[in-house]
């Protein structure tokens, strides 16, 4: 295996957060609703590879580490589904993204810094490949 | 069981006393989940619910008047916060996912405690008068003395 596919995984992953980071702050500065079915869609999938492929990985290591960032992300699709029920005219929905950002951005604050270096040391290259890969899979399935 | 209850007199104004909730219920949260015992769980759901319930009445109101943006935020974040509450409910206290999830709570209101003590409240010093203030903090002691009055168990009931 190259050294270009090592670490793969986690710049993967890292540019998910970032582009719907991104999205999330364009729709609430804009109050722009526009971008919501691209946000939706995108959270879904990668929580959906994070949880198929990588989160049952730190579960066999890190049994405790890894329910808690189930539940956050359970928090967020709680919040991501009222925001498809809710009127995108409602006065709420805006104020509801700004929670829904600050639920993520604690996330992916611990899944960046705690997460994703202690499932350096737990994973193989192997494994983060084969885990890339998975994620790629599923995302070309589903996008 | 009785409610935990907060002797008022203590507190010079509305600020102190609501501080004081926070660093009430996240005492409690820390234990529960420190030591994974979740016998306190009631009354961290009802003193939450009161404390919520003055806000959202007494002072949401006066501020939301003067930003609503920043309000509709906090109203969206106290929603949130019951939704987590309402599942450790519903959720059996030895299933393995009952303590993350409290997890997820203190962290959600770590954040809203730490905007509302570091943004809210010093914003609400500079946009409400004196008058305002004494009146907030009348009507949420008077709400906070109602329901402690009640025995735990009745409160849990009705909401």
């Amino acid at each position: 295996m190259g050294v270009d596919s090592m670490a793969r995984l986690f710049d993967m992953l890292k540019g998910d957060h970032k582009e719907v980071t991104g999205l999330l702050t364009q729709t609430i500065e804009n109050k722009d609703s526009s971008q919501f079915p691209q946000i939706r869609k995108m959270l879904e999938v990668h929580m959906e590879g994070e949880e198929k492929y990588f989160y049952p990985k730190i579960m066999e290591e890190d049994k405790e580490t890894a329910l808690e960032s189930y539940e956050e992300h359970h928090v967020g699709k709680l919040v991501l589904n009222e925001l498809n029920k809710t009127g995108k005219d409602d006065e709420a929905w805006i104020p509801k993204v700004e929670v829904l950002k600050d639920v993520l951005d604690h996330h992916i604050e611990e899944e960046e810094s705690k997460i994703f270096t202690e499932a350096q040391q737990i994973l193989s290259n192997e494994q983060e490949e084969e885990i890339a890969q998975q994620i790629e899979e599923l995302k070309s399935q589903r996008m | 069981m009785r409610l935990g209850v907060v002797n008022m007199a203590e507190f010079n104004n509305v600020y102190d006393l609501l501080k004081n909730d926070h660093n009430m219920v996240k005492g409690l949260i820390k234990d529960t989940i420190d030591k994974r015992d979740t016998k306190n769980f009631d009354e961290i759901k009802v003193q939450l619910e009161i404390h919520m319930m003055g806000e959202e009445k007494y002072l949401y109101p006066a501020l939301r008047e003067k930003d609503k943006a920043k309000m509709d935020k906090s109203y969206q974040e106290h929603h949130v916060g019951k939704l987590v509450l309402h599942e450790l409910k519903k959720t059996d206290k030895d299933n393995e996912r009952w303590i993350p999830k409290m997890k997820v709570l203190n962290d959600i209101l770590d954040h809203h405690i730490d905007e509302e003590e570091n943004q809210i409240f010093p914003k609400a010093r500079d946009l409400l008068d004196k008058d305002q203030e004494q009146d907030i903090f009348k009507k949420i002691k008077r709400s906070k003395s109602l329901m402690e009055k009640q025995p735990m168990k009745k409160i849990l009931e009705v909401r």
